[in-house]
């Protein structure tokens, strides 16, 4: 199990995440909304190792992440908003570099490299270097890499950006065939059907505050709304969107 | 299974350092001066070929220079009098030559030469450990700097043996 425990993060004093807790049960997917700047990455940031807090604890296991580091990243597969890679590296050599890194025997490596290019329709390309992949074929790289290691935990920085339909409805299922498998999901996103459609509970962001953690179909019926996109709104949402949409269009016409 | 009882294989891979070095040492051949895209990967070969080149010359050219006045000053001396006075200017000439390639290597691999924002959101969210990643950035620094160093001054200075 996976559990933030008031975690708080300040960039010199201004706090981008604001005691936040929640936890996360193997065979779930947590799905983590907010509006851009709400808080979300700085999250995830924390989750996968990359920031400190300033204060808080995130346990897995019961034990403090900071205190077992490489082991807990050793069980952590992490998928990236950003698709951060070395352009002189061909797609499989990517993979290998990670897989060895990783400590896996080279034979189970290579089958596993093969297998996962294939099912991700990267194995023609496995030999081009990663600068002539396209975003879509970058991210598949990446959900390749957090993949490789059978890993006990997923973090799931906007994984769908990138993804054709297609490739996108196929990693829906992948999430939801992964958490049938026991593995602890946290599926960060903006787009509100998605994360309806995968996630079994939900935290709702806004300026580094948790408006809401509980299941989908709680929400609605707490709140009475139709959707989570209701709901979103309700919580999240302060502005008038169609008079910010008219005034954009004022504003471009002068 | 708890973390730490994992086999140690998996908690710290003994190839790690091999393989960040390799990463490392192909960050330095892959330079964005040169190939914005990395549709290209700097050829090591011919470089090292081409920063010989001068070595070779001077000290060829040297050698018979040096050759000729051992043997009109008639008494033993060694075949290269390298204290001489006259030996100088040729000798500040391979080390101006030396700083300026080197500093020209530098200024093109400044942006290799430390773990950047890159490296960070690559490696950081893998089980390696701050230590490894630096010695194995700091180890393939300095023989990229050793090649180098070899590539421009190897010949000449055995020659001058």
């Amino acid at each position: 199990m996976l559990a933030v425990v008031e975690l708080t993060k300040r960039y010199s004093s201004i706090p981008a995440v604001s005691e936040v807790s929640f936890t996360v049960e193997p065979g779930k997917v947590l799905g983590y909304l907010g509006p851009n700047g709400s808080g979300k990455s700085t999250t995830v940031k924390m989750l996968t190792g990359l920031l400190l807090p300033s204060q808080g604890r995130i346990l897995y296991r019961g034990l403090d992440i900071q205190q077992q580091l490489i082991e807990y990243k050793s069980t952590l597969g992490y998928v990236p908003e950003d698709a951060q890679l070395y352009n002189y590296l061909t797609g499989r050599e990517y993979l290998q570099l990670v897989g060895r890194l990783r400590g896996l025997p080279p034979r189970i490596l290579d089958h596993k490299i093969d297998d996962l290019l294939q099912l991700f329709s990267l194995y023609k390309s496995r030999h081009s270097s990663l600068s002539s992949y396209s975003k879509g074929m970058r991210q598949k790289v990446l959900i390749s890499a957090a993949l490789l290691h059978n890993p006990e935990v997923l973090i799931l920085d906007e994984p769908e950006s990138g993804l054709d339909v297609t490739s996108a409805l196929v990693f829906r299922n992948l999430v939801k065939a992964l958490a049938a498998k026991g593995k602890t999901i946290l599926y960060s996103s903006h787009i509100l059907e998605v994360v309806e459609k995968v996630c079994s509970q939900i935290v709702i962001l806004h300026k580094g505050r948790m408006m809401a953690n509980d299941s989908v179909e709680n929400l609605r019926e707490l709140m009475q709304l139709p959707s989570l996109g209701d709901i979103f709104a309700q919580l999240v949402i302060v502005e008038d969107t169609e008079k910010l949409a008219r005034e954009i269009v004022a504003a471009m016409e002068q | 299974m708890p973390l730490s009882d994992q086999p140690s294989e998996i908690r710290n891979p003994p190839s790690q350092f091999i393989e960040l070095l390799r990463l490392f040492w192909q960050r330095f051949l892959d330079n964005d001066l040169i190939a914005p895209q990395a549709e290209t990967r700097l050829a090591l070969a011919p470089i090292l070929a081409l920063l010989a080149v001068p070595g070779v010359i001077f000290s060829l050219r040297s050698y018979g220079e040096y050759s000729f006045r051992w043997t009109r000053i008639g008494y033993p001396v060694p075949a290269f009098p390298l204290d001489l006075a006259v030996a100088w200017s040729d000798k500040f000439l391979f080390l101006y030559l030396s700083m300026i390639l080197m500093g020209f290597i530098t200024v093109l691999e400044w942006d290799a030469l430390f773990p950047d924002r890159r490296d960070y959101l690559i490696l950081a969210p893998l089980p390696v450990g701050l230590p490894t990643l630096f010695t194995a950035k700091i180890t393939a620094l300095f023989l990229f700097l050793l090649v180098f160093t070899l590539a421009l001054n190897g010949c000449s200075s055995s020659c001058s043996r």
